[in-house]
């Protein structure tokens, strides 16, 4: 799948940063934000995907995720993080209260979803993927399946370890040796990637 | 190495940074890392991973719909298709709209007065920034852990309810016959904590021509680390600490 780049983009300076983007957001600049959205609304979209396991829904929290973009160009501070992380995390966060009011279930035989949403692999031609990103998917590719649904319930699903622990019927003392074995798991993978 | 005392609270670190702790662990693990920066260290390396963890989601084209859309609610449509703008804008009043409507003619008329748009796109942001409020309102409605707290007040007819999850960094603020503010003032949102100390939780404005106000209360840490909420009438721009006249008071 291609990352098309809007019409938008071809009449602003290609390499106009984020932050630049963000300071004509600031200033009400439509075709700014539009830039932004080209470019960030399919990692937007694909994480409300992962979260919602929903498409409509998921254009509903990526639609908020972005007009709060709109509203809140002025919190985001340059010198404080990257907006990709500062937007998927206002996308994360909004795609899980929709996924409270909505009082979903996971029952457990299908806590974890579809396996085919681990197995799209991000396509590094297609995309800015960032290497980092790309080998912690991998690593969270390779944990054992039980650590990776501890994982994915309580960080796409928002669950707390004892509601995981609930909605799969495992011992709470289980679901917390298994989220922190997985995170060590990560973290261990990723100060070794930070090393090379 | 870290101390051994610090064991209890290490084992929650990497749950905490994904938010999977329940609220008496979290206020035990919060009240251990003040004073612990090897907990704080290891705490960073595992929120790197939590933001990671977002970034490693494969990304997913919308569908061009949605980009469609996304421009019928920008200010430039709104201008030219009142019918969807009365769509986006449900919760407007009829006088409201009539409001941005003239606004819109004298934006015709004067299209070289840089002054007036600009104060015509402040207005619209603020609208977004209400809807977005009680959208939020209505999605905290349906937590199981919101409380509905009753505010009080010594104001004659001021009535209203904090929305509040302990668990949260937000809580939602709706008050009805808020009184309207002397040029220059504003309201501001004070988060109380047990040693009394304030701290600021955001401005507003009463809102113009309806009866109920709403305001969004933010915190960098769960609402639940306070004990309260005050409101005080401050100069425009906010106050580091209270200096006005309190209008109303939550304690939980």
């Amino acid at each position: 799948m291609g990352y098309n780049i809007g019409a938008l983009e071809y009449f602003l300076p290609i390499q106009a940063s984020d932050s630049e983007l963000v300071q004509k957001v600031v200033n009400s600049d439509e075709g700014a934000f539009l830039a932004l959205y080209d470019r960030f609304a399919p990692r937007v979209y694909g994480l409300t995907l992962r979260v919602l396991g929903d498409s409509m829904l998921a254009e509903e929290a990526t639609q908020d995720t972005f007009l709060k973009l709109w509203s809140r160009a002025r919190q985001f501070i340059p010198g404080h993080g990257e907006l990709a992380s500062w937007l998927l995390t206002i996308a994360h966060r909004t795609a899980l209260d929709r996924l409270r009011l909505e009082k979903r279930r996971l029952p457990a035989s299908n806590a974890l979803g579809s396996e085919e949403e681990w197995i799209t692999i991000p396509d590094e031609a297609s995309t800015n993927f960032d290497a980092r990103w790309r080998s912690l998917y991998f690593a969270v590719q390779a944990l054992p399946m039980q650590q990776r649904q501890v994982v994915d319930l309580a960080y796409y699903k928002g669950l707390s370890q004892s509601e995981i622990s609930e909605v799969l019927g495992w011992p709470l003392g289980t679901v917390k040796t298994r989220l922190r074995a997985a995170m060590q798991a990560l973290r261990q993978q990723w100060l070794d990637e930070t090393v090379k | 190495m870290l101390r051994e005392n610090c064991q209890p609270y290490q084992e929650n670190l990497a749950a905490y940074s994904l938010g999977a702790l329940d609220a008496d662990e979290i206020i035990a693990l919060e009240a251990h890392l003040v004073t612990c920066q090897d907990c704080q260290a290891e705490l960073a390396e595992y929120r790197e991973i939590a933001a990671g963890l977002l970034h490693s989601i494969p990304s997913r084209m919308p569908p061009s719909s949605l980009r469609r859309r996304l421009m019928t609610q920008l200010p430039s449509a709104q201008r030219r298709t009142p019918g969807l703008f009365a769509r986006f804008f449900g919760q407007i009043s009829f006088g409201q709209f009539a409001a941005l409507a003239v606004m819109t003619v004298l934006l015709v008329l004067n299209l070289n007065s840089n002054r007036q748009l600009h104060d015509l796109q402040q207005q619209q942001t603020a609208l977004l920034e209400r809807l977005s409020t009680e959208r939020m309102a209505v999605a905290m409605l349906a937590y199981p852990g919101t409380q509905a707290l009753e505010v009080s007040t010594d104001i004659q007819n001021l009535t209203g309810s904090i929305l509040v999850d302990k668990n949260k960094n937000t809580a939602v603020l709706v008050v009805q016959n808020l009184p309207a503010l002397e040029t220059g003032k504003t309201y501001q949102v004070w988060l109380i904590d047990a040693k009394g100390d304030r701290t600021s939780g955001g401005l507003f404005v009463p809102t113009e021509r309806q009866e109920y106000t709403t305001a969004a209360i933010q915190s960098a840490v769960p609402i639940g680390k306070f004990v309260g909420v005050g409101v005080t009438v401050e100069p425009w721009g906010g106050s580091a600490q209270p200096t006005g006249e309190r209008v109303l008071r939550v304690t939980w």
